[in-house]
């Protein structure tokens, strides 16, 4: 119960300041802070305690900055060349991380990040995913974002699964 | 004078990954290429553009909005990514098995 005020509270913080505190806009924020909530509810797993670390967070951000300029250029590369080159291909990745947030949030970041794209969690529990150029280093850049994932959530370190 | 050259040259770097985005669509073999190439180039894009508006904010408020818009629309744009990405999968299994 305590955790449905406190999610009520941050997306009605949200609003308002997207909207710079115009309260005659909740007309409309208000049926969508409802939709938000609902959806919330449909999450089927087992709830599991969220841990944070403030330096995680900060190698986070700077990693994401530097990786979606990564990805934004071998984008632009690809598109301004005469032939695009590319070399799709699907591709399968072990999952450390259990059903729930984090693991939406991996998920959710490689498809931001360069060259991948996630499809679906594939009936053996391994990752599906998609590559723009199977030639590059798939495993490495998956493996350094979850890293950086674990750091960012205090969880230990996977090195070994390198 | 400086702020504002500033500000000019991230959105005009921006709108050129928009653009890089937008031919991506274009040119790019398939769906999951497209997708790709919507997700990256816009993330860049619209995080440069919205760089490069923060140097024009009347005050820290406005700053926060903007940083929060390019959170939003990422978070819209991943999701988007995966809804489309899944369903197409189905599609294509689907195909397979009947074939």
């Amino acid at each position: 119960m305590q955790l449905i005020v406190l999610v009520i509270m941050v997306l009605l913080a949200l609003w308002l300041l997207l909207t710079s505190g115009d309260l005659g806009s909740l007309l409309v924020g208000l049926p969508f802070m409802m939709l938000a909530l609902w959806s919330y509810r449909l999450q089927r797993h087992a709830p599991y305690p969220l841990t944070f670390s403030f330096l995680g967070a900060l190698r986070f951000a700077v990693f994401f900055l530097r990786e979606s300029l990564r990805g934004g250029l071998d984008i632009a590369l690809r598109v301004w060349q005469p032939r695009v080159s590319l070399s799709v291909a699907f591709y399968e990745y072990r999952l450390i991380f259990p059903q729930g947030p984090i693991r939406s949030f991996f998920m959710y970041c490689i498809s931001l990040l360069p060259g991948t794209l996630s499809v679906c969690v594939s009936e053996n529990g391994k990752l599906r995913l998609h590559v723009l150029d199977d030639r590059g280093a798939v495993a490495e850049d998956l493996a350094r974002l979850e890293r950086r994932v674990c750091d960012l959530f205090a969880l230990p370190c996977y090195k070994g699964a390198l | 004078m400086i702020l504002d050259a500033l500000s000019v040259l991230l959105l005009v770097l921006g709108l050129f990954f928009f653009v890089s985005g937008l031919l991506g669509l274009w040119r790019f073999p398939d769906t999951f290429a497209r997708l790709h190439a919507l997700t990256k180039a816009d993330n860049l894009g619209l995080g440069l553009v919205m760089t490069g508006l923060l140097f024009q904010v009347p005050d820290v408020l406005w700053a926060i909005k903007f940083v929060l818009v390019w959170l939003l629309a990422l978070v819209a744009s991943a999701v988007n990514a995966h809804l489309i990405a899944v369903s197409l999968h189905r599609q294509q299994e689907g195909h397979d098995e009947s074939a």
